[in-house]
């Protein structure tokens, strides 16, 4: 197999010295992570905090004085409006809270601006609810009665899921997507250019005409890019981390650190994980290789990998929302791109099946058997290779 | 200019070669023979079947019809020791753009198992044959295309194959560039080597061959050295003698 190891090193170090590669694959990721886990959710807090803090206008009208002056309390500020759904939508006040009759009705914009008047109408709602806790408390002691009899029993939520399932949040649903996501992008960045690139500059003719048979030039092509793949989703992956561990810094405490989430994996879920992500680095970049081959220039390998992309990134984005319903079906995890999302799952959630993870990897490892196959056929097919 | 007299053992037999791409024939049946220590031009315009004659030799396709062999290997039973034997330039080839004149040559030195002090010795040689030293340490990007075209030439011959398949090789090279690969062309056939020289610039060929078979719409028209294609054609250059057997065959 020493020719595809050199075939495997021309690769990389060609690839290597492409500085955009290395700064669009490598160093993008680990950037741009952390500012995307870490950069909304501590705009999102500011936002929270400065709302809290500030003191926001509401039209007001016919409103009893006690909940004007709860309003004021939750640090707004009343004010008289004759018509409320004008004032709001001219813009006079956030949001207006006006009484008809026996009922309260809150006027906003909220749908158009979620996030700022999101805030108001909270806020707006607490007044409410306080103001109501009030006149049903008071009613009840003119009945001679204790506020206890609104709440006959207590409830208490226990959450039986293993710590890591726990504590995963939402950084523990991104991870296999994003892992996934990495690892294609990786093997992307050799592969055009190790098949349509080759073929568009000239140069895959005269490797065909080496003494080296095309299965090893396939095994080569294969291991750059996985050599890619595992470098960009190692990058990509520190960078979730470090954003993790800053939002989780910031945020301690707050709503928002539960959103963070943090991953621990041990080396047991680590050395699943390896595997899984290997095997499924290998089909990625095999299925890349045989597709990248039809392709006579680079600009044509990118319209057929890209739809390429959106079928493989369909499931995942599904799974992201339903993976807890399809976690037991094992015959899931003999389902390509399916399997490796849900296994990658189990072990961030510390939910290991054995089973599932084996078929997963089994049918992975025929899966890249067969692709490397098809590359290799490819390789040796003028049909493919001297396409007009 | 060797004449057929002096000629060596065959390197390379084409018989009755065919090849149609859909309804397409590219190939109608073509033959021919070089020996060791001669220049074969392939002669004839785009479309006429030379690269696919040439892919052929190479292994790079598979005839419908008919066989050929390099070196006495069969091109399909033993695609592998065929490709050991031979060298290939085409005009519209390139190389790896961020590699050093240096890398590639050892990259496809290996591949016919050259290493080490072998393969130093064979990176001299080249370099003496065809005055690459700047390019050995500098990367493609940064080279001009005649300094590209001599690597390309480079890299073909680091193997010293018996046979040398060329084709359009000189195509956009400038006059010195291609000076320098028609020099060349005459020097490997000195040493005994077999050059299968696929051009549509049939002066070239007149320069550079030893002998020359026309080839048009998938057919060979002629085989024979330039004398005797003058002599046969009655005329005075080789592309009256070309257009000649064209107007025969159609006729």
């Amino acid at each position: 197999m020493r020719p595809a190891w050199w075939v495997a090193l021309k690769e990389i170090v060609s690839t290597w010295r492409d500085r955009r590669t290395i700064r669009n694959v490598l160093l993008l990721p680990l950037l741009l992570m952390p500012l995307f886990m870490y950069g909304p959710t501590a705009f999102l807090g500011k936002m929270e905090e400065n709302s809290k803090a500030s003191v926001q206008k509401v039209g007001v009208c016919d409103l009893p004085p006690q909940l004007t002056k709860l309003l004021q309390k939750y640090r707004l500020e009343p004010v008289e409006v004759a018509d409320a759904p004008r004032a709001v939508s001219e813009e006079q006040v956030d949001a207006a809270l006006c009484r008809q009759g026996n009922k309260y009705v809150i006027y906003s914009e909220e749908a158009a601006k979620p996030v700022k008047v999101g805030f108001v109408v909270a806020k707006v709602r607490q007044a409410l609810d306080a103001y109501e806790q009030q006149m049903v408390a008071a009613r009840l002691r003119q009945a001679g009665l204790s506020d206890e009899v609104l709440h006959p029993f207590k409830i208490e939520e226990e959450d039986l899921s293993p710590k890591q399932a726990k504590s995963a949040g939402v950084l523990g649903g991104m991870t296999p997507y994003f892992l996934m996501l990495f690892i294609m992008m990786g093997a992307m960045t050799v592969v055009i250019d190790a098949t349509a690139g080759e073929k568009e500059k000239g140069t895959l003719e005269v490797l065909l005409a080496a003494p080296v048979s095309h299965l090893q030039i396939a095994a080569g092509k294969l291991l750059a890019g996985l050599v890619y793949a595992i470098m960009t989703s190692v990058s990509g992956l520190v960078g979730i981390l470090l954003g993790a561990y800053y939002t989780a810094k910031f945020t301690k405490g707050s709503e928002m650190a539960q959103i963070g989430g943090s991953i621990n994996l041990g080396p047991a879920g680590l050395g699943y994980l390896l595997v899984t992500a290997l095997l499924y680095a290998a089909m990625i970049t095999a299925l890349l290789l045989a597709v990248g081959l039809y392709a006579r220039s680079y600009k044509e390998a990118q319209t057929y990998i890209s739809p390429l992309y959106m079928v493989l990134i369909l499931p995942m984005l599904v799974l992201m929302f339903a993976s807890d319903y399809l976690q037991n079906a094992l015959w899931l995890y003999a389902v390509p791109v399916f399997n490796v999302y849900l296994a990658i799952d189990q072990v961030i959630k510390g939910q290991v099946q054995p089973l599932a993870q084996l078929v997963c990897w089994v049918t992975t490892a025929v899966a890249v058997l067969l692709t490397l196959y098809w590359a290799a056929r490819n390789f040796s097919s003028e049909s493919v290779l001297f396409r007009n | 200019m060797a004449t057929p007299a002096e000629i060596g053992q065959t390197l390379v037999e084409a018989s009755g070669l065919r090849k149609s791409y859909g309804k397409t024939a590219a190939l109608r049946g073509v033959s021919f023979a070089v020996g060791a220590g001669e220049v074969f031009g392939l002669l004839g315009p785009n479309g006429a079947g030379k690269t696919t004659t040439l892919r052929i030799l190479a292994t790079l396709i598979r005839p419908d019809a008919g066989g050929a062999r390099i070196a006495g290997y069969d091109v399909a039973a033993a695609p592998l020791a065929v490709r050991a034997h031979i060298g290939i330039v085409n005009g519209g080839m390139g190389l790896y753009e961020r590699l050093t004149g240096r890398e590639i040559l050892t990259f496809f030195a290996r591949f016919y198992g050259l290493e080490d002090g072998e393969l130093e010795e064979r990176i001299a040689w080249v370099d003496e044959t065809l005055s690459i030293g700047p390019a050995l340490g500098r990367q493609v990007r940064e080279m001009s295309s005649g300094m590209i075209q001599k690597v390309i030439v480079a890299r073909a011959i680091i193997h010293m194959p018996p046979v040398l398949l060329l084709d359009e090789a000189t195509r956009g090279l400038d006059v010195f560039a291609r000076r320098a690969l028609l020099d060349f062309v005459s020097n490997y056939r000195e040493q005994g080597k077999a050059v299968v020289y696929s051009t549509h610039v049939l002066p070239e060929a007149e320069e550079v061959c030893d002998r020359v078979g026309f080839l048009h719409e998938g057919r060979m028209l002629f085989i024979g050295t330039i004398d005797e294609a003058l002599e046969r054609y009655e005329t005075d250059s080789l592309e009256r003698a070309f257009i000649a057997a064209a107007q025969e065959v159609r006729a």
